[in-house]
């Protein structure tokens, strides 16, 4: 198989051992990273908003845009690859921001704390993160070893 | 030796010239009497761009039920918003769709950034009943014109760029520092030596600074630039790091999650057109 790409507003779940799954260019977009290392299974989700109600249709054509209808799907399609909920690796990047002093456009920080709240509510814990800045970011995870390499644009890659 | 302004300077002279039929379409498309005849007649003189219309007029995402061979029949079938919409964007193609060094971005994504934030200052001006939306959607395109010219001094003064941005300048006031000319100044200036309007002139030298004039117009293509960068798209080693204003929001009447939600529609948009515009 090789790279699979996650486009914007879009989930990839996969159990291939020679798969990576990857997403280019977060921006203020977060990118969910589950891993389970037993039975080798990952997702990765690139949402774009933290609320469905700011465009139910939207969310309904497409529930992958937003935290609080893409995050539950995430989670529910690698059970049915067999993944665990109490083992599973949790990984989050993005988010970032335009500068913003009056803050108008807070999209990157409603993203970050919209996901909190549903892994708070959930008892879900976040393994690793990079978030927030104004930087660009790219995330891919590797299935067989379940790493995850970020590459921030101006700054080049490292593990997460 | 030169100044770095000089060499800016220099540069623009070297460009070639815009299309001359994208001109003429410009100029017409701000008379609200011009009648398809007069169009179709305009844009027959250009073969690429003829060629172009026709190929995305038969593409999927317009989805018409027989195949389009003529100019005068796409103006049927398209109107001529649409029309003047794709001549814009077989226009500007060539000049956007380039790999830029000293942004670090590939080619294609000042592309995607540029049309992404012209269907965005459309779906936005569709919120607030703005009209005048051709001139906008060419604005949009083109309001980071600058960067293919810039992008080889910012390779040069990425350093001192950088350490700017580390002490809390924007992008923006770090080019000019540094380099003596910002981005938004040098594509009005490409825009002058190619004629273009007036009302588009304002749109690409005040994307970044709408509070500067009173034009809605700039406060869409503000909050749209702004929109964009956001989902990532076009946003180089210069990141997000700009700085939005929250004088165009209310210039507009529009709340955040007004935006948000015009960034949904967006992302629909995008998906419908991808395979037309952004895979030959």
């Amino acid at each position: 198989m090789g790279k699979i790409v996650v486009g914007i507003a879009d989930i990839k779940v996969s159990n291939n051992p020679e798969d990576t799954l990857i997403t280019y260019a977060l921006g203020s977009c977060i990118g969910v990273i589950v891993y389970d290392p037993v039975v080798k299974v990952g997702g990765l989700l690139h949402f774009m908003l933290p609320e469905s109600k700011v465009n139910p249709q939207r969310a309904k054509e497409n529930p992958y845009m937003f935290a609080d209808t893409g995050v539950p799907l995430l989670f529910k399609t690698c059970y049915k690859y067999g993944a665990k909920k109490r083992r599973m690796i949790v990984k989050v990047a993005g988010g970032a921001e335009i500068m913003d002093e009056a803050g108008y456009f807070n999209i990157g920080k409603k993203n970050y704390a919209v996901l909190r709240k549903i892994f708070w509510r959930n008892g879900v814990l976040i393994r690793a993160e990079d978030v927030g800045g104004m930087v660009n970011r790219t995330v891919e995870l590797d299935i067989v070893t379940g790493e995850v390499r970020l590459k921030i644009t101006g700054q080049g890659i490292r593990k997460l | 030796m030169k100044s770095t302004v000089e060499r800016i300077i220099n540069f623009i002279d070297r460009l070639p010239p815009f299309p001359f039929v994208a001109m003429k379409i410009i100029s017409m498309a701000r008379d609200e009497n011009i009648s398809m005849k007069e169009i179709a007649e305009v844009v027959q003189h250009d073969p690429s761009i003829t060629a172009n219309v026709l190929k995305w007029c038969n593409s999927p995402f317009f989805g018409l039920r027989r195949k389009v061979t003529s100019i005068h029949e796409a103006l049927v079938y398209l109107g001529i918003k649409y029309l003047i919409e794709i001549v814009m964007l077989s226009s500007c193609a060539p000049y956007l769709d380039k790999k830029l060094v000293g942004y670090e971005l590939e080619q294609g994504e000042l592309w995607h950034h540029s049309v992404a934030c012209a269907i965005l200052s459309q779906i936005l001006a569709e919120k607030v009943g703005y009209q005048e939306k051709t001139l906008l959607f060419t604005g949009g395109l083109l309001h980071d014109i600058g960067k293919i010219v810039l992008g080889e001094f910012v390779k040069e003064a990425l350093l001192k760029i950088k350490m700017l941005i580390a002490r809390g300048k924007d992008f923006l006031e770090a080019e000019r520092e540094v380099l003596g000319m910002d981005h938004a100044e040098l594509g009005a200036k490409i825009g002058e030596k190619w004629n273009f309007p007036e009302e588009i002139l304002r749109l690409i030298a005040y994307h970044h600074k709408p509070e500067e004039t009173k034009d809605p117009a700039v406060a869409l293509v503000h909050i749209a630039d702004a929109g964009v960068l956001m989902l990532g798209i076009g946003a180089g080693m210069d990141g997000l790091a700009y700085k939005a204003k929250d004088e165009a929001y209310k210039l507009l009447g529009l709340k955040e999650k007004d935006l948000m939600s015009c960034m949904g529609d967006l992302w629909a948009e995008l998906v419908e057109i991808e395979e037309t515009i952004f895979r030959e």
